[in-house]
């Protein structure tokens, strides 16, 4: 715990410094978690931590997104080194997706947050329907 | 690594079952910018509507506004008035939300380690793209 402690003092200060800074859009870590703090992201890497898979494979696996936007997450997936892109030279070619290295490291603390999620979800859903229902005029 | 790549597998859900429908919608909170950075801050106590403005940065009133109520609305952090003139307003984790802030943190930690591979590697692909390009 302590550890974790003193990781949020460094990431206050750091955001501390950041504010003053002119451009925080230049933050490092909020570089990252552009990527990592995005659903997307999170629900393609998860799906890639099972095996390869095709890109009709990861769209069938992630219903709700669209194809633009499948395609947009690889592609940002691949620039930041998380994931890899292998073409088959088949026919038509096929097209494969896999967890790099960098994206295996990621899998660990991104799965606590999904356990968290899984976890509690319950009690977001309880504290929504409270939240609704006091808003309501 | 393979053992820890079967465990993590293990606890992905079937996508077409509700509970991971539940799951898709707390991760569409837990899974976005501005509520990592905020759950992320607030583990240092509460803070007022422009101190956190000030320390996340780049962040617009309007989608502050949003986000805290969305953070609110899911139980995650509580807002306080104080009846002073001109009145404070403190946000605060609330339980739920401190449970939060461990992985959120961890995932921080991850993001501050990691992320000279990941300039190195975002370097290398636009090189290749434009060179790509170019050719």
């Amino acid at each position: 715990m302590s550890t974790a402690l003193s990781a949020i003092e460094r990431f206050s200060r750091y955001q501390s410094d950041d504010a003053q800074s002119v451009e925080p859009v230049h933050c490092p870590v909020r570089d990252v978690l552009d990527r990592i703090g995005d659903k997307w992201s999170i629900l393609m890497i998860m799906t890639l931590a099972a095996r390869p898979q095709r890109f009709s494979e990861l769209h069938r696996a992630i219903r709700d997104i669209s194809k633009r936007m499948l395609t947009q997450t690889l592609r940002d997936l691949e620039r930041d080194g998380l994931i890899t892109r292998h073409v088959f030279p088949t026919k038509p070619p096929s097209v494969e997706y896999r967890l790099a290295p960098l994206g295996q490291s990621l899998l660990e603390p991104m799965a606590n947050l999904i356990d968290w999620a899984d976890r509690r979800y319950s009690d977001i859903h309880a504290a929504r329907a409270c939240f609704d229902g006091a808003t309501v005029v | 690594m393979a053992e820890r790549h079967t465990q993590v597998t293990a606890i992905v859900h079937d996508p077409q079952s509700s509970d991971c429908r539940a799951v898709s919608q707390v991760l569409a909170r837990v899974g976005d910018k501005w509520s990592v950075l905020i759950v992320s801050l607030l583990g240092n106590g509460p803070r007022r509507f422009n101190e956190i403005k000030r320390m996340v940065g780049g962040i617009s009133q309007r989608m502050l506004t949003l986000t805290l109520r969305g953070l609110e609305r899911d139980g995650l952090v509580t807002r306080t008035v104080y009846p002073t003139v001109p009145p404070r307003v403190d946000y605060e984790l609330t339980d739920l939300g401190r449970s939060l802030w461990i992985p959120v943190e961890a995932l921080g930690k991850w993001a501050r380690e990691q992320q000279p591979q990941i300039q190195a590697a975002q370097r290398r692909f636009d090189q290749r793209s434009s060179e790509a390009g170019a050719a």
